[in-house]
């Protein structure tokens, strides 16, 4: 992507950075790491291809084109590995990850954190399952499983990154959970996970 | 039927839907760190408990919305509310600090608006052509178009590295491949489980990459929240339009073609544009460019804009996705037993016309509220992302789970998030993934029903079929470009 801040010269060519960029994130040292991974992906579904029962001929065999994908996947991991090495990968020194270094990085922490949470979040949500109606003298408001956990999950979240007080985060947590569960229940008429 | 679509679409249900579509669309795209493709990946659980046409409708209006919606705080606070804002916040906010916000803003919302019709008009006009083109397309053809679609996606998302889109695309594949074959029902990667056999469905796939990700992306990083700067009075200013109408409409033109081409979407668009409108500007001119020049704000938001007609195209009548956030769209389509492409005319007679019709009433409520919604977007600027973000993962269970009301698939949901999360960092872009998830299926069973059909023949009966080598030509092209062109 062009960089914002610099305006091009004016008889300067725009650079190409693709609709999603991201180009500013790889290393050759880390397209290095990404082709063997990939290239070991394209194996396994090579071997696994094999592996499908072939009912009638090989022309419509179900594992015709997961195994062309696979060999595809191989050889684009060889030309990425390629460029990464002209890139000088293997001259940069250590290429191995070094978990130290990575956890020493505060945006990879946040991210680490934010993944779990969410995974105890979506765990707890298929775990745990209740539902009562809360009474508003008018009207009867359902409260699930997935209001309180919502709630718990987002006061976790906002404590740590917005670091408003506990009081505040929870009376945003539960507000957003609360007309959120019920615009789904209620508006759309959907089901919500781990309600009845 | 032209006019059965036109009453249905200004029903006072339809129309109170459409605005509250764009104005949501308006605020999302405000919003930095919200994008127009995390609003429609969201979308599509919201849309599984509405009527086909109201879930057309609301995200019509919120996809015209939001493309809109980024230029604001990309002019008032010097961030892009989408990325393709970019171009727009070098040379609006420039302005906004000289004191002609509103000006800026005011071209912003016009040039939206021309951008808008040029690409309603150019799908109006060439929906037809592509549809009776689509119609001699067999098994062979959908096969190649399918592929084609795949590596286009990979070559325009990833920019100066098509391998790694390529990448994208075939992991995309492997993915779509999982759960039992169409043809045999032999079971594929699924490894004896019983959820894996069914499939993994695209929505939760959807969610995960464009919601989750980005989540993990943005809360992770330092938010800086930016200072508003004084709008002004908001007014389109004409004469400024009339001067550079020749620009607008070749923005309008490249946004549409951009658009059309699966993978590229409103940012390649409005950089591309904004590009060429920079070489072909009048030295005068030209040397406002960076410093604050409304034709370049025309440029890249009549391009970016267009971009929305332009996705449509190949949506509707080749089921190709056009860009992610069509790729909602045909998604939600499909919840309800929608199935575009050639057949769609035959098979859903009228839905082409509602969705021109949508589009366009769409529109006219973008000029409305852009204007309206100025000010209101000043104060929620004042709202650290740190708050929003976390909001969005309720949002994103729910969404996922929705669709097949299956649990499993909040999980697929999570799964794709870290993977989407991993290749980001990697550089490897997620739109081509997303397609080829879509059009893996149909790739795998054309390729083998082409081969069962070529089994007995030459290799020159297969090159006679004119349409097929033409695009087997380009597939090949398409290739060719990104390894030595590109891939240099």
């Amino acid at each position: 992507m062009a960089d914002p801040k610099s305006p091009l010269a004016d008889d300067e060519p725009a650079h190409f950075a693709g609709e999603e960029g991201g180009e500013e994130n790889a290393t050759p040292a880390k397209n290095l790491a990404a082709a063997s991974v990939v290239a070991l992906l394209g194996i396994v579904a090579m071997v696994l291809s094999t592996q499908m029962l072939v009912p009638d001929t090989l022309a419509t065999a179900p594992g015709l084109l997961p195994f062309l994908t696979g060999a595809g996947l191989v050889l684009m991991a060889l030309g990425l590995a390629a460029k990464a090495i002209r890139g000088g990968a293997l001259h940069g020194g250590r290429t191995r990850p070094n978990p130290e270094h990575w956890f020493g990085v505060t945006e990879n922490r946040r991210t680490l954190l934010i993944g779990t949470i969410v995974f105890a979040y979506i765990m707890a949500v298929d775990a745990v399952w209740f539902e009562f109606d809360i009474p508003l003298g008018i009207f009867d408001l359902p409260f699930s499983s997935f209001e309180a956990l919502s709630t718990l999950a987002l006061l976790v979240i906002m404590k740590i990154f917005w670091g408003a007080s506990v009081l505040r985060c929870a009376i945003v947590a539960l507000l957003f959970s609360m007309a959120l569960a019920n615009v789904f229940r209620f508006g759309f008429g959907i089901l919500l996970p781990g309600a009845a | 039927m032209i006019v059965d679509q036109l009453l249905l679409a200004l029903s006072p249900l339809m129309l109170g839907v459409c605005l509250a579509g764009v104005t949501l669309g308006i605020l999302w795209g405000a919003m930095p760190g919200l994008s127009t493709t995390m609003a429609m990946a969201l979308l599509i659980g919201l849309s599984a408990g509405m009527e086909q046409y109201v879930a057309l409708m609301f995200m019509l209006g919120v996809y015209t919305g939001s493309v809109f919606g980024g230029a604001i705080s990309a002019v008032l606070i010097n961030i892009p509310g989408t990325p393709d804002a970019v171009p727009t916040m070098i040379e609006g906010h420039p302005l906004a600090q000289r004191g002609e916000g509103g000006q800026a803003l005011g071209t912003a919302i016009a040039a939206s608006f021309i951008g808008n019709w040029v690409g309603i008009v150019l799908m109006i006009a060439l929906i037809p052509i592509l549809l009776s083109l689509a119609l001699e397309f067999r098994s062979w053809e959908m096969f190649l178009l399918s592929m084609w679609g795949i590596a286009i996606s990979g070559t325009m998302a990833s920019g100066e590295m098509p391998l790694k889109g390529w990448i994208s695309g075939w992991i995309g594949l492997l993915i779509a491949f999982v759960g039992l074959d169409d043809i045999h029902g032999v079971p594929r990667f699924s490894f004896g489980n019983e959820l894996l056999e069914d499939g993994i469905s695209y929505v939760p796939i959807l969610i995960g990459l464009f919601g989750l990700t980005e989540i993990m992306r943005v809360l992770s990083q330092d938010s800086p929240t930016g200072i508003p700067s004084k709008v002004g009075r908001v007014v389109p200013p004409m004469a400024t339009l009339r001067k550079f109408a020749w620009t607008a409409v070749r923005s309008g033109l490249i946004g549409t073609v951009i658009g059309a081409i699966p993978g590229a979407g409103a940012n390649v668009a409005s950089f591309l544009s904004y590009d060429i409108a920079r070489r072909r500007a009048k030295p005068e001119e030209r040397a406002k460019w960076g410093k604050g020049s409304y034709e370049a704000i025309i440029s890249a938001e009549v391009a970016n804009n267009a971009n929305i007609g332009g996705s449509m195209l190949p949506t509707l009548a080749l089921g190709i996705p056009g860009n992610a956030a069509a790729a909602a769209i045909l998604a939600a389509l499909e919840m309800k037993n929608v199935v575009v492409g050639p057949m769609i005319e035959f098979e859903n007679p009228g839905l082409i016309q509602f969705v021109y019709i949508a589009l366009i009433i769409a529109n006219f409520l973008m000029y409305g509220m852009a204007i309206a919604l100025i000010k209101p977007c000043v104060k929620l600027f004042s709202l650290p992302r740190t708050v929003l973000l976390p909001l969005i993962i309720p949002m994103c269970v729910i969404g996922s789970f929705a669709v097949n009301l299956n649990y499993f698939d909040v999980y697929v949901m999570f799964a794709a998030g870290i993977i989407g999360y991993i290749l980001r960092r990697f550089g490897f872009p997620l739109a081509p993934m997303v397609l080829a998830v879509i059009l893996g299926p149909l790739a795998d069973e054309n390729m083998r029903r082409a081969l069962l059909v070529f089994e007995d023949e030459t290799i020159w009966f297969v090159l006679k079929q004119p349409i097929g080598t033409i695009l087997l030509v380009v597939v090949t092209l398409t290739f060719y470009d990104g390894i030595f062109r590109r891939g240099r």
